[in-house]
C-alpha cells in the first residue's frame, strides 16, 4: 500500500518537473543582444522610468544607447536614471554625451542642472541654463559681497559640543582628558595630559602604580582677548585634577592586567 | 527632484527643420562649462561637417581642449602657434597666459593675460589667471583688485575663492584666508584641495581642524596627516607630532605620508 502511495507521488513529481516549457532559457553576451528595434527599449525605458523602476529603466535605456550610441533620448534615459539613483557621478557623463547630440534640448539642460544642483553645483547649474536659454524668467541676479567683505567676515566658531567629557590622543603615548563646558570656548577647558603607563611598563617598574599626570593649566598669554568688564577667569576648577587622582589611587584601582 | 526628472523623462519633440548647430560657440560654451566630454565630442562632430572658414574656429577649440585637458606644452605651442598667424583673439591670450602659469613661467604670462583681460573684460577667467601671475610677482595690490573682478564675474565661484586663499596664505593673512576657505567648502563642499588648503590655513592661524560628518576614518587621516605637515613645516613639532599620530592611529588605512614625517621628526631628535 505505501509503495503504492510513493509511487504515485513520484509520478506526480516528475511529472511536474517535466511540464511543457513555456519560455527559453538562453545566455548570450551582452553585446551581442538580440536584434531590435531601439525605439521598444525607450518605450520600455520610459515606462519603467515613471514607475520608479530606475534600475530596470537604465536597463532599457541602456539597450538602447547599445543599439544607438547617437540618440539623445536614450542617452538622457541614461543619466536621469543614474540621477534618480543618486549616482551623480555617473549622470554626469551621459548627460554630457546627450546634450553633445542635442545641444538645444532644453529638457536635457534642464535634467543636468537639476543633477548639478543636487551635488551643490548651483552657480554651474544656473550658468548651464543660462547657455541653453532655460533660465526662469524673471530669476533675479543676486549681487555678491566683495572679497574684501567675505575676509572680514568673523570667522564662524567651531561646532558647539555637548559631551561633557573627551579623551583626546595627543601622541603615541598621551592622551589628554578634557571636559567640554558647552558655554565656554575650547581654550578655556580643564584639560588634564598624561603619559599612557602600559602593563608591561607597570610591572617593569614597580613604583610606578599610577600614571604621570601633568595638569595642563592655561597659560595666561595663549587666553583671547576680551574687552574690558568681561570675565577671563578660565573655568579651570581642579574638578579633573581630583577625579583623576580619585582613580589613581592604588587602593581603589586595583591591578590591572 | 525625481518627479521633476521623471516629468521630464518624455522623448524629445523632433524638431521640423532642424537648423544648422553654431558649433562655434557650443563647443566654446562646453569648454566653459567645464564639460569635456561634450566638447569633445562635439568637437568631433564639427570636424566632419566643418566649412573651410571654420578651420581656424577649429583650431582655437583644439588648443583650450589641449590646456583643459592638461596637456600644458601642446596648449602653449598651439596657442603660440595661433598668435604668430596674428589672430587677435582674447581666449588665445588667456589660453596662452594659463598655460605659461602651470608650466611655472609666471613672468612670461603677465603681458598675454593683461592684455586679455583689457580686451574682454568679462571673461572671470583671463582676471583670474592674471591675479595669480600678480601673486607669482607679489603684487599683492593688484591681484586682489584681479581677483575681485573675476569672483564678481565668475559662474564658478569656489575656485576664485581657493585662489584668492591661497593669495592670502602667501601674504601672511592666515585667518581671513580660513574664513575664504570656509566660504568656498560652502559651494563646493567636497572638493579635496579645497579642504587642504582651509585646514593648513586653520593650522596656519593657530585654530584646529575638526572632522566633518562626512569624512571616513581614511579622509579625516589624510587631513590630519596634512594638518601635521603643516605644523612641522611651521616648526610647531609638539603640535605636528601630535597630528601625525592621531592619522596613524585614527585611520583605517596606513598614512604612508604621516609615518614618513614622523620618522623625519624621530630623526631630526636624535
Amino acid at each position: 500500500m505505501n509503495k503504492a502511495i510513493v509511487a504515485v507521488a513520484l509520478i506526480i513529481a516528475t511529472a511536474a518537473c517535466s511540464g511543457p516549457q513555456k519560455g527559453v532559457l538562453s545566455i548570450r553576451p551582452v553585446n551581442q543582444q538580440a536584434p531590435g528595434p531601439a525605439q521598444d527599449a525607450l518605450e520600455r525605458g520610459d515606462v519603467l522610468f515613471s514607475r520608479g523602476e530606475y534600475a530596470l529603466a537604465l536597463d532599457a535605456f541602456r539597450r538602447a544607447v547599445r543599439s544607438d550610441p547617437t540618440d539623445a533620448h536614450g542617452l538622457n534615459g541614461v543619466a536621469i536614471s543614474y540621477a534618480a539613483m543618486g549616482r551623480h557621478d555617473l549622470a554626469r557623463e551621459f548627460f554630457e554625451l546627450a546634450l553633445s547630440r542635442a545641444p538645444e534640448d532644453q529638457r536635457i539642460a534642464r535634467n543636468f542642472a537639476r543633477s548639478l544642483s543636487a551635488q551643490g553645483f548651483n552657480s554651474e547649474a544656473d550658468a548651464l541654463l543660462a547657455q541653453a536659454g532655460a533660465a526662469p524668467k524673471g530669476a533675479t541676479v543676486v549681487a555678491r559681497p566683495t572679497l574684501a567683505q567675505l575676509a572680514s567676515a568673523v570667522p564662524v566658531g567651531s561646532p558647539v559640543r555637548t559631551a561633557s567629557v573627551e579623551l583626546e590622543r595627543m601622541s603615541l603615548g598621551e592622551v589628554r582628558l578634557r571636559t567640554m563646558d558647552a558655554a565656554a570656548t575650547e581654550r578655556t577647558n580643564p584639560q588634564l595630559t598624561t603619559r599612557i603607563v602600559t602593563v608591561a611598563e607597570s610591572q617593569a617598574r614597580s613604583e610606578l602604580t599610577a600614571p604621570i599626570i601633568t595638569v595642563g593649566r592655561l597659560d595666561a598669554a595663549s587666553l583671547p582677548k576680551f574687552a574690558a568688564g568681561e570675565d577671563v577667569r578660565p573655568a579651570y576648577d581642579g574638578l579633573f585634577e581630583r577625579l583623576w587622582k580619585s582613580m589613581a589611587q592604588p587602593d581603589r584601582k586595583g591591578r590591572r592586567g | 527632484m525625481i518627479l521633476a526628472l521623471l516629468l521630464a523623462a518624455a522623448t524629445p519633440v523632433a524638431g521640423a527643420a532642424p537648423a544648422p548647430l553654431d558649433y562655434a560657440r557650443l563647443v566654446d560654451e562646453a569648454i566653459d562649462g567645464g564639460r569635456i566630454i561634450q566638447a569633445d565630442a562635439m568637437l568631433g562632430q564639427w570636424r566632419v561637417a566643418a566649412q573651410p572658414n571654420a578651420l581656424q574656429a577649429i583650431e582655437i577649440a583644439d588648443a583650450r581642449m589641449a590646456l583643459e585637458k592638461r596637456r600644458d606644452e601642446e596648449a602653449l605651442a598651439r596657442f603660440s602657434s595661433l598668435e604668430r598667424s596674428g589672430l587677435n583673439d582674447c581666449r588665445v591670450g588667456e589660453g596662452k597666459g594659463i598655460a605659461l602659469l602651470r608650466l611655472g613661467r609666471a613672468q612670461e604670462a603677465l603681458e598675454p593675460l593683461r592684455r586679455a583681460a583689457a580686451d574682454c573684460e568679462g571673461r572671470w577667467r583671463s582676471w583670474n589667471a592674471l591675479a595669480v601671475a600678480y601673486d607669482e610677482a607679489q603684487s599683492w595690490a593688484l591681484s586682489n583688485a584681479a581677483y575681485e573682478r573675476a569672483y564678481q564675474l565668475t559662474d564658478k565661484p569656489s575656485q576664485v575663492l581657493n585662489n584668492y586663499g591661497l593669495s592670502l596664505l602667501k601674504q601672511g593673512k592666515a585667518a581671513k584666508a580660513a574664513v575664504i576657505f570656509d566660504k568656498a567648502r560652502e559651494t563646493a563642499p567636497d572638493d579635496v584641495r579645497i579642504i587642504a588648503n582651509g585646514d593648513t590655513a586653520y593650522v596656519m592661524g593657530g585654530r584646529d581642524i575638526s572632522r566633518r560628518p562626512g569624512d571616513t576614518a581614511d579622509e579625516w587621516a589624510r587631513r590630519l596627516s596634512n594638518a601635521g605637515q603643516v605644523a612641522m613645516r611651521m616648526g610647531d613639532l609638539p603640535k605636528a607630532q601630535a597630528y601625525l599620530s592621531r592619522a596613524m592611529t585614527e585611520g583605517d588605512s596606513f598614512v604612508p605620508d604621516a609615518a614618513a614625517a614622523l620618522d623625519g621628526m624621530k630623526t631630526a631628535g636624535k
